[in-house]
């Protein structure tokens, strides 16, 4: 664990990545309180107001407000809350059934193996987003129904990386021998094999949070992710598409959010690799 | 004397099986035979890819036997089930980096044949781990450490004592000592000299590694493309060998010589299992090799006291 944020910490990308990460995470805990207004709230008579440092902006909304009258902040701050939960959960989803997958197909072989591994090899020949598309569209626009959509998507990636570790384990003496005292399936594979194969998994599943943010934040944008009025950055996007000219804030704003979140995550993806990988060291 | 092990015609052929060409077969194991008495070290000895390795699997029952028959103290072994073998065989693995699970503690790997086993309570079973690592000469405190902070020596000490731990009548040691420092290898050696004088366990010992052979072994079968090629005492394959191919082995270990002169080694390569050639396999590297050995695959027969597997022993000396 030392030896590990020792080379963590030689990654200042990295570092500032987890940095960041970690602020974006409080603030998606603390959004109801740091928000100085309700997601939902509506100000009639503050349509499209810029933020305070550009002219006409107003102190009481930091960020201007939307063609809603509804503080931008606020509602960026409460999107952080979705963003990240989609995030959480989808790595959640994609970790649970890509080790339960990538496991029955890395220790059984033949022909399991060949099924599982030739549909993965299907769900990735197809385009992401499209993927996604014709999941939300047989189960209906939904924040649930995004998660599972853009689960699906991502799953290939988790099995694959959890069957290539277990096929390289199981090749081990360790797991010779044990297979050799009468150690059952279980035991083998869930109590010996996989905690040795938590490094790439833990790569994964960073790439796999800044990954689904970004698949639900596209699928919000199309209209079939999350739906108005819900927060969720993707949808504020697609929201404001009209005022893009006139009320460019309304846009950059969840934009840039994404941009950072999704480069935040994919630092620390980097970093961890750096750090647990020792054969994808930097040279 | 009963023997601890016996083999009779033990054979194990692996079947290649591809969508795009024909399947083909490997005979790893042709017709191996042998016993291994009580308080013995049979050495098994032979280049890479002779069926050594094969062999040891085969008695783990990692992989099953293709025909012949294997009896561990009179009971065959396939009526043993997995978790009864440990009783009766176990094994130390060649790598002590691979054979220990580095995400667990070692007093853990130790127990981990008995917890399988589940017939003692976990007192018992933390009492045993004590006793068998405290005679492979480990202090208790190690127990508690990961093998990542071992040293080489010390996991090879702690592989002992795992498959110490179920107090085997038959040990195999899979080149127990060739992933070791010198200075080590001899302290793991007499490691093993030792237990076996204490406990009379049986060493099935396979090594390429002549000069620790001659010091551990009692008697050596010499190994080539699968089959037991010369078996004999130490004394008798150190001194009198007979088989041109073990020979050649003892010609080419620089430990066994003062002077190295490898001038009259036979070159070449062990052929390809896959397309053995006819009759001797040995006939393409053998100087003595004539049409009989061709034609004709030789029986391992008796020759001076020492059993031989080629049709010129008698010119042979």
């Amino acid at each position: 664990m030392k030896e590990f944020w020792f080379l963590f910490k030689q990654n200042k990308g990295a570092v500032a990545g987890l940095f960041f990460v970690g602020l974006v995470t409080v603030f998606a805990i603390l959004a109801p309180w740091l928000a100085p207004f309700e997601a939902t709230f509506t100000d009639p008579s503050a349509l499209r107001l810029p933020p305070v440092w550009m002219d006409g902006g107003s102190s009481t909304y930091l960020l201007g407000t939307d063609d809603l009258g509804r503080d931008q902040l606020s509602r960026l701050l409460h999107g952080a809350r979705v963003s990240l939960g989609i995030g959480f959960f989808v790595v959640l989803f994609t970790t649970f059934f890509g080790v339960v997958i990538g496991l029955i197909a890395g220790s059984l072989g033949g022909k399991v193996d060949s099924v599982i591994m030739r549909l993965m090899d299907i769900l990735m020949a197809l385009p992401s987003i499209l993927l996604a598309i014709v999941v939300v569209a047989v189960l209906g626009p939904s924040l649930l129904n995004t998660v599972i959509a853009v689960g699906i998507v991502s799953l290939p990636s988790v099995v694959r990386i959890v069957r290539a570790s277990i096929l390289v384990e199981k090749k081990k003496n360790y797991v010779v021998a044990s297979q050799s005292f009468g150690a059952g399936w279980f035991r083998v594979y869930a109590i010996n094999v996989l905690p040795n194969c938590v490094a790439p998994l833990l790569i994964q599943a960073s790439f796999g949070f800044s990954d689904g943010i970004l698949n639900a934040a596209a699928l919000g944008f199309l209209g079939l992710g999350a739906q108005p009025p819900i927060p969720e950055w993707g949808t504020m996007l697609s929201d404001s598409r009209a005022y893009i000219e006139s009320a460019s804030w309304l846009v950059t704003t969840p934009g840039l959010c994404i941009l950072l979140v999704v480069i935040a995550f994919n630092l620390l993806g980097d970093g961890l690799r750096d750090a647990l990988d020792p054969k994808a060291k930097r040279n | 004397m009963q023997p601890r092990l016996r083999l009779e015609n033990l054979e194990k052929v692996y079947e290649i099986k591809s969508l795009f060409k024909p399947s083909a077969e490997i005979r790893a194991l042709r017709g191996v035979s042998l016993e291994l008495f009580p308080g013995e070290t049979l050495a098994i000895v032979g280049e890479s890819g002779c069926g050594k390795s094969t062999l040891a699997k085969l008695l783990m029952k990692i992989e099953s036997i293709s025909s012949g028959r294997a009896q561990v103290d009179g009971k065959d072994l396939s009526s043993l089930s997995q978790k009864e073998l440990p009783q009766f065989v176990q094994m130390i693995f060649q790598d002590p980096y691979s054979s220990l699970n580095p995400r667990k503690r070692i007093g853990v790997s130790i127990a981990e044949p008995l917890v399988i086993q589940g017939q003692l309570t976990k007192e018992a079973i933390q009492k045993r781990v004590t006793e068998v690592a405290t005679s492979v000469g480990l202090r208790p405190e190690i127990l508690e450490r990961y093998p990542h902070m071992l040293s080489g020596g010390q996991r090879q000490r702690v592989g002992i004592a795992r498959a110490l731990i179920t107090a085997p009548r038959v040990m195999i040691c899979d080149e127990p000592v060739s992933a070791l420092d010198v200075s080590v290898q001899s302290q793991v050696i007499n490691l093993l000299l030792d237990l076996q004088k204490e406990t009379n366990m049986s060493y099935l010992f396979i090594s390429h590694d002549l000069g620790v052979v001659r010091f551990i072994a009692h008697r050596v079968a010499v190994m080539y493309l699968g089959r037991i090629v010369e078996l004999g005492t130490k004394e008798q394959i150190f001194t009198s060998a007979r088989h041109p191919y073990t020979q050649l082995l003892l010609k080419s270990s620089p430990y066994l010589h003062e002077t190295a002169d490898f001038e009259d080694v036979p070159t070449g390569e062990l052929p390809s299992p896959l397309k053995p050639p006819s009759g001797c396999a040995f006939r393409t590297r053998c100087p003595f090799a004539n049409e009989l050995c061709a034609e004709k695959a030789p029986d391992l027969r008796s020759y001076k006291g020492v059993h031989v597997a080629c049709h010129h022993a008698e010119k042979i000396s």
